[in-house]
């Protein structure tokens, strides 16, 4: 255990394995990681290191098979899925790879839903989206469904839902892994900007060792454990 | 609130989403739309083609209810008739011996009153030889009297009859009278006078036996609940007689076709089941991205199950509603076909009477699209970041067995036919499991041969075989669902054949069209030649004991009242026996055996009888119960050694009680036959009357007519109920070849960024689904096989015959159909770039 009253994130000695078919198959092992209130954290590795599986973990999406994982304070062990669903609504945010915006409703509705989620009334949760919106300059943009959007505006609307409900820990899976390197420039400017206005703590994942380099620590999972990237 | 608020938005959301993209959603919705389409079609069409019936029967009895009673109408009765809206006329029966000179004739009178009869017409010739149909009766003083009565006592009309003390005119001669189809077999000549003349004939004195009636119409609202007062009022041996009851050849071909149509409706609701299943898996599966976000985000199971809930409600509203449409204007558009054919005003269907189409809405929605979706709802969030995360699996099959036992309880209360509804599920669930057996058997027999052939196997052969083996479990799947199908549509389209052929058969053009009953044994010679010389085909001739019924298990009617109200109206009037060597055509044995099974009996033993069915359930008697007969005044006692179904439709002679050819040796009978005459051969019957002045000869001619119209309509309303299962076939079967599209469009389009051609492709495709077709076809024609012949004995009681003809075509029909659903399902892909159909394909 690593007993940090300040720390966002622990997992202690947490490993994940799969069946599958008959072959046991270990993704993590004996993983230990703390992350600091408002540090900043990127998780590198190869491709298949399970990198995505960690990052579940950690944000109480999926189990450890074995070891504890404690999220702001609060030990996940022994809670069943809504609750780490009502524990992370409005207190963890998420940027993924492929957006995951819902395609019926529009850029507006999009932000507000966690915030909604989280049990906020519909007129400050869309409030709170219009503004998020305007600061990501979507403003004209907000009635529009993602299936109107660029590949960079739709990012763009997933950094606005992620921050709506002013998160402590954002969480961001491969975030420009879409996005073309400009735009992906873009995108990362404004997540930067975004934490450091909302003193979000930050745990990316990526294989762009350049942009790892701009958290303030950054970790390689290899063989299932974590080890400090050079 | 704010979570049900939030849940109703994310559900219009998300089904607005689903139903845009062409695939399993829209195919969920199609399902619900053809099972409440062919629910309220049935419904409705049965309702009204079945009240038409029953206005149109209402006709041959001469009012909507006759109540046949021992005395005459009661203070009581008559006041259960004071509504202005019921009409009524009471009319008293007698057998009275008409005499002229040397010659007697046994003769049926009524005496009725000047509005008489109540529905339908009497058709008379009168004075100047002009036929007509009129709606009233005799006038006093005045006689009207059947060709019998004229030809064997040598009158005609205009002339003076003596009837009783009364010297009658003949005014018209009776040709035909409402009630003629309901007593074809124990009918003197009739003998109509006015009710007036009655007490001045001297016929219905203290001591004569009459028969009282009292014809009732009365508002279709009313009838029911007026049925049942009335009923309440009756005394022992007295009875109410409906259209149906009192026409059973009409009544029979209008319960096969209820049969059929509840049978067709429930098939259309279990292929329904069926896409249903099929398509909530694949629009679950479509759904598990969404519910991973909402989870992700913070959203708990319950708003989760309210959105799937939610969208499963939705989209059970539009198919109820667009079904509900469609299945009203089918009906809607028959009736008004069958309203014009039938020349009566057709009766507004009942609007509860669809009620049943809402509740199969529910039970497909709860029962088997609810448990795909419920799996889904376990869906990881995790999946969100790693679209592979496994899923747990549930098991859906406690649920799938209520939903079953749900449609089962819903069809056997929407049908009535609770037995039907049993068998129709049980079969089809036996069937499945039979099904899935043989497919998988059939898919290591194919595993073998691709081993075995690999060299020698076409490489698109070999794509489409690997394809196949590589996905048995969806395969598996696929093919039961498609067999199922396949073995709906076979059985109904072999049942229904054999239903349209037998009514065609029924009403075929030389179908017999006369009765003639009060034949002596030794006329039977002669009648066989008079008629062969006039090339009618010689008739067969059956024999008949008239007697009554003394006691029922050694328990004598008149000692017992018990027995008395038992035996009811059988009691009252005198039954014909008749003996037979073999069963007939028409005749089904249900219990029992027939004389040759029965082995020797004890000479001391009661004689051997068979019994209709319905003569088993109104005495509540079986096997091995006797019944005591009095044949003009000697006794015979029969032992039930068989019961048997008696085809009424059939319109041929019949009988309630059958002996073994020798038992009534001893007493005296007549012969009835009965044949066809073509039309405007009627100076035939005459010349057979003047030769044969006993005999008695019933023209059943207008019922043909009357039967066959009903039929006509009654198929149209088969073939269109018909198409509605079709119709849930091809919904099955679009849902089930699309079970895998995914996977099968994702290797396409790897296959074509290795330089496949579309034609290998293609070739490919059409392998893997024609094995597929064949997969489901051949099961699904021998269990259709065994089906159909069961439900076309069993539940129809129509002849099957076996098609190989039809199975052959069905098959290679079945097999194209499902290959080139399969193929079209993997054009797109053929079309679209390759590289397109990858970034879009998700693992």
């Amino acid at each position: 255990m690593i007993p940090t009253d300040s720390s966002a994130v622990q997992a202690f000695n947490i490993a994940k394995s799969v069946t599958n078919g008959q072959q046991p198959l270990t993704i993590l092992s004996n993983l230990d990681l703390g992350v600091a209130t408002g540090e900043r954290v990127a998780i590198i590795g190869t491709s298949g290191s399970g990198k995505s599986t960690l990052l579940a973990c950690l944000a109480g999406l999926d189990t450890p098979t074995q070891g504890d994982v404690s999220l702001l304070g609060k030990n996940l062990a022994g809670m069943d899925e809504d609750e780490r669903a009502a524990w992370r609504a409005g207190r963890v945010g998420f940027v993924f790879q492929s957006f995951q915006l819902l395609a019926g409703a529009n850029a507006l509705d999009n932000v507000a839903l966690p915030l909604e989620l989280a049990g906020g009334t519909r007129r400050d949760a869309r409030s709170r989206a219009a503004e998020l919106l305007g600061q990501l300059g979507l403003a004209d943009r907000a009635q529009h469904t993602p299936a109107q959007l660029s590949g960079g505006e739709q990012q763009r609307v997933a950094l606005a839902r992620a921050f709506a409900t002013r998160p402590a820990l954002l969480f961001a899976d491969e975030p420009t892994g879409n996005l073309d390197g400009a735009t992906g420039e873009q995108i990362i400017a404004r997540l930067f900007d975004l934490n450091a206005a909302n003193n979000t703590t930050l745990i990316l994942v990526t294989h762009d060792e350049g942009l790892a380099r701009r958290c303030d620590r950054c970790l390689r999972l290899t063989g299932g454990r974590l080890e400090a990237a050079s | 609130m704010s979570t049900w608020l939030l849940a109703a938005r994310l559900t219009l959301q998300s089904t607005r989403v689903a139903l845009a993209r062409p695939g399993a959603t829209r195919l969920l919705v199609a399902a619900l739309i053809v099972a409440v389409a062919s629910v309220v079609a049935v419904t409705r069409i049965t309702d009204r083609v079945g009240a038409a019936v029953i206005a149109q029967a209402g006709q041959t009895l001469g009012a909507d209810l006759k109540i046949e009673l021992n005395d005459p109408p009661s203070p009581e009765q008559r006041a259960l008739l004071t509504d202005p809206a019921i009409t009524t006329a009471a009319t008293t029966s007698l057998t009275t011996a008409l005499a002229r000179g040397d010659r007697l004739l046994r003769a049926s009178l009524s005496a009725v009153p000047s509005r008489y009869p109540l529905s339908g017409t009497l058709t008379i010739t009168d004075v100047s030889d002009e036929q007509r149909e009129v709606t009233h009766g005799p006038a006093s003083g005045h006689v009207w009297v059947a060709s019998a009565v004229l030809a064997r006592l040598h009158l005609a009309v205009g002339d003076t009859l003596t009837v009783g003390q009364s010297q009658l005119q003949i005014s018209a001669r009776l040709d035909a009278e409402p009630g003629g189809g309901g007593r074809v077999f124990d009918t003197a000549p009739r003998v109509l006078i006015n009710a007036d003349d009655l007490a001045a004939t001297g016929l219905a004195g203290p001591t004569a036996r009459l028969d009282h009636a009292l014809l009732v119409n009365a508002p279709a609202g009313q009838r029911a609940e007026l049925r049942e007062q009335l009923a309440a009022t009756l005394a022992p041996g007295e009875s109410i007689v409906d259209p149906a009851s009192a026409n059973r050849g009409l009544a029979s071909a209008m319960d096969k076709a209820g049969v059929f149509l509840n049978l067709a409706a429930l098939s259309a609701v279990i292929l329904a089941a069926v896409a249903v299943t099929l398509s909530a898996l694949r629009h679950g599966a479509a759904q598990r991205e969404t519910i991973a976000l909402y989870k992700t985000l913070g959203g708990a199971r319950g708003v989760i199950r309210r959105v799937l809930a939610g969208q499963l409600l939705l989209l059970g509203s539009l198919g109820l509603v667009i079904g509900w449409l469609i299945g009203e204007l089918a009906q809607a558009g028959l009736a008004g076909i069958v309203a014009r054919l039938f020349e009566v005003a057709l009766p507004r269907g009942q609007l509860v009477a669809a009620w049943p189409a809402a509740g199969v809405v529910a039970v497909l929605l709860a029962g088997f699209a609810w448990p795909a979706l419920a799996g889904v709802l376990a869906t990881p969030p995790a999946r969100i970041l790693a679209g592979s995360v496994h899923t747990p699996r549930r098991r859906r099959w406690p649920a799938y067995g209520t939903a079953f036992a749900a449609l089962a309880i819903m069809a056997g209360a929407a049908t009535g036919d609770w037995r039907l509804a049993l068998w129709v599920l049980g079969g089809l669930g036996g069937a499945a499991l039979v099904f899935a057996a043989v497919v998988a058997l059939l898919l290591g027999g194919l595993s073998w041969a691709r081993r075995t052939l690999d060299g020698r196997l076409s490489p698109t052969m070999r794509l489409g075989l690997d394809g196949l083996l590589r996905r048995r479990g969806p395969t598996l799947i696929q093919s039961v669902a498609l067999g199922l199908g396949l073995t709906v549509v076979f059985v109904l389209v072999i049942v229904r054949g054999d239903l349209l052929a037998g009514w065609q058969a029924q009403v075929a053009d030389n179908a017999p069209n006369r009765f003639v009953i009060n034949i002596e044994a030794d006329q039977r010679g002669p009648i066989r030649d008079f008629l062969t010389r006039r090339d009618i085909p010689a008739p067969v001739f059956y024999p008949i004991v008239r007697a009554r019924l003394a006691a029922i298990n050694d328990a004598q009617l008149a000692d017992s009242p018990a027995a008395l109200e038992r035996a009811g109206r059988l009691a009252e009037r005198a039954i014909n026996l008749s003996w037979a060597g073999s069963l007939k055509a028409d005749n089904t044995l249900t219990e029992g055996a027939w004389w040759p099974e029965l082995g020797a009996r004890d000479a001391n033993a009661p004689a051997a009888m068979s019994i209709a069915d319905t003569v088993a359930r109104r005495l509540d008697i079986g096997l091995g119960d006797r019944l005591g007969f009095d044949i003009a005044g000697q006794s015979l006692t029969g032992e039930v050694t068989s019961i048997r179904h008696i085809d009424w439709s059939s319109l041929q002679p019949n009988f309630f009680v059958l002996f073994a050819p020798a038992a009534l040796s001893d007493f005296g009978a007549s012969w009835i036959t009965s044949f066809y005459v073509a039309p405007g051969a009627e100076a035939t019957m005459a010349g057979l009357v003047e030769r044969f002045p006993n005999l008695n000869v019933i023209d059943i001619g207008a019922l043909l007519d009357r039967l066959e119209r009903l039929i006509s309509r009654v198929s149209l309303a088969v073939e269109l109920v018909f198409g509605f299962t079709l119709a849930a076939g091809l919904v099955v079967l679009l849902a089930a070849m699309s079970i895998h599209r995914d996977a099968r469009r994702r290797e396409a389009a790897v296959l074509r960024a290795l330089g496949a051609t579309s034609h290998q492709l293609r070739r490919a495709a059409w392998a893997e689904c024609v094995i597929i077709g064949a997969l489901a076809a051949l099961p699904a024609a021998a269990a259709g096989q065994i089906a159909a012949r069961l439900i076309a004995e069993y539940a129809l009681h129509v002849d099957y015959h076996a098609r190989p003809g039809i199975w052959l075509i069905g098959v290679a029909v079945a097999v194209a159909g499902i290959a080139a659903t399969g193929v079209a399902a993997l054009g797109d892909v053929r079309r679209q770039p390759a590289w397109r159909a990858l970034r879009d394909s998700k693992t």
